[in-house]
């Protein structure tokens, strides 16, 4: 496979192709944060979320790709660590001063979206993921999940929303979600 | 366009600009659309976050090792050997356990010479006691073969078992030792329920070919008993079955409850993989 081969499989969002390229770089992408006063999983996390990134660019049609697809992920490396870097600082300095504790991404509401994303089904859950996340296209939804047509792609979109959301509000009440 | 179109439309940038600050003035002069959008902007958040989080978890468990970057294919075989074993289990352990299975035990075993079947579940109480031991320092070893810089981790409950499939590829293909492949299934856990249940119809005539799996046990429709069959088990990060039959190889969705005709395989990479491994079984 070369890099233009698995760029376009990516961005038709054959998840493959990401495993195939995580395995590729892994040395590479770990290196630059364990050579940067990370851990392994330090490391490991930030190529992750590096990876994550450039799929989610990928996949909705964001990028274009002008570098090697590595050039690119190593800087999305580089600037999520430097972040990590400086959350870090950041945190022990005001350990120091007094104990305020960073909030951290309410998770509760996470726990809460994730028992309701189970509730609704496989094909549910990939026809959301896909449209909010990788952003494709009802007809690329479609074809991945083996839709007669974007018509079908955009009811079933439409009824999984709305199945998702009635279960956010019949199980937990707004105050809940929202704090 | 529905108030919850718009939400949308406002929540996920298809908005211009012109309707977009039309729609926020609206929002701040109506406090139960704020709070809807807000509601809104909360479960797509969430989505959004779980996909991401999938994506994490899908890539946490790709094995990483050894320095070699023609990693999926070897992968492959290396969980293929451990699939094959699971079938030699089965067989071994349950030569009779459906009257419809007619593939005497003894054809299986002479593909696989070196796991008389009678020891083999005798062996595989033998590891599963060995491998809680065994383990961490397969782990470490795996480590210092595929990199000398690296920090031992020390969350290790996020941590992906260190590529025990990739070391089992070098060693199974340098050695192509049973035992050095029996003692490492153990360490799989899902290797042990690979015994698919097969049952063998002939007796429907509109099924020439078919398969179909019900209640988790595979039915195999058509002529089968005439010749040899073997399910083939990939336990990677896909869980993948596959049948050889008569020099061919089939794809075996377990998804497949009605009865679909078997499909031959003609990806040459994959028959080749495929290939490959059963030759050197």
């Amino acid at each position: 496979m070369d890099e233009k081969e698995i760029f376009e499989r990516i961005q038709k969002g054959d998840e493959k192709a990401l495993e195939f390229i995580y395995k590729k770089y892994y040395r590479m992408m770990t290196k630059l944060v364990m050579t940067n006063s990370g851990t392994e999983d330090e490391a490991r996390d930030v190529y992750q979320d590096a990876l994550v990134v450039f799929w989610q660019k990928a996949t909705s049609g964001k990028l274009v790709l002008t570098s090697k697809i590595s050039t690119y992920v190593y800087s999305i490396c580089q600037n999520l660590w430097r972040k990590e870097l400086d959350r870090k600082k950041r945190l022990s300095h005001e350990a120091k001063d007094s104990s305020v504790t960073i909030d951290m991404d309410s998770p509760e509401r996470e726990k809460i979206m994730d028992k309701c994303l189970n509730q609704l089904g496989e094909t549910c859950r990939k026809v959301l993921m896909y449209y909010y996340f990788d952003e494709m296209s009802m007809q690329e939804i479609a074809d991945r999940l083996g839709f007669a047509n974007t018509d079908t792609a955009k009811t079933k979109k439409y009824k999984c929303k709305q199945k998702l959301d009635e279960l956010v509000r019949s199980q937990y009440s707004e105050k809940d979600f929202l704090d | 366009m529905s108030q919850i179109e718009l939400i949308e439309d406002y929540l996920t940038n298809r908005m211009d600009d012109g309707a977009r600050s039309a729609f926020e003035e609206q929002m701040n002069a109506d406090p139960q659309l704020k709070a809807e959008v807000n509601l809104q902007k909360g479960i797509i958040e969430g989505v959004k976050s779980a996909r991401a989080a999938e994506l994490k978890a899908m890539l946490n468990n790709v094995p990483i090792g050894g320095a070699s970057s023609a990693f999926i294919g070897k992968i492959a075989i290396a969980t293929i050997s451990a699939g094959i074993l699971g079938t030699v289990l089965y067989f071994g352990l349950k030569p009779t356990a459906s009257e419809e299975i007619i593939t005497p035990t003894e054809e299986i075993t002479t593909e696989q010479p070196h796991t008389p079947s009678i020891e083999t579940p005798k062996e595989q109480i033998e590891t599963i006691a060995e491998s809680i031991e065994t383990q961490p320092v397969e782990s470490e070893k795996i480590k210092n073969n595929s990199s000398a810089e690296v920090v031992r981790p020390k969350k290790a409950e996020k941590v992906t078992p260190p590529s025990i499939d990739v070391l089992d590829l070098t060693e199974d293909i340098n050695n192509n030792k049973e035992e050095m492949v029996a003692p490492r299934s153990t360490n799989k856990p899902t290797l042990s329920a690979s015994t698919i249940e097969v049952e063998l119809d002939d007796s429907n005539k509109s099924y020439s070919f078919h398969y179909q799996f019900k209640d988790s046990r595979l039915a195999l429709y058509g002529p089968f008993d005439s010749s040899l069959y073997e399910i083939i088990e990939l336990n990677g990060a896909v869980h993948s079955i596959f049948l050889y039959y008569n020099d061919s190889y089939y794809h075996l969705d377990q998804k497949e409850h009605s009865v679909v005709p078997l499909i031959m395989i003609r990806d040459t990479k994959l028959l080749n993989m495929l290939e490959e491994y059963r030759k050197k079984n």
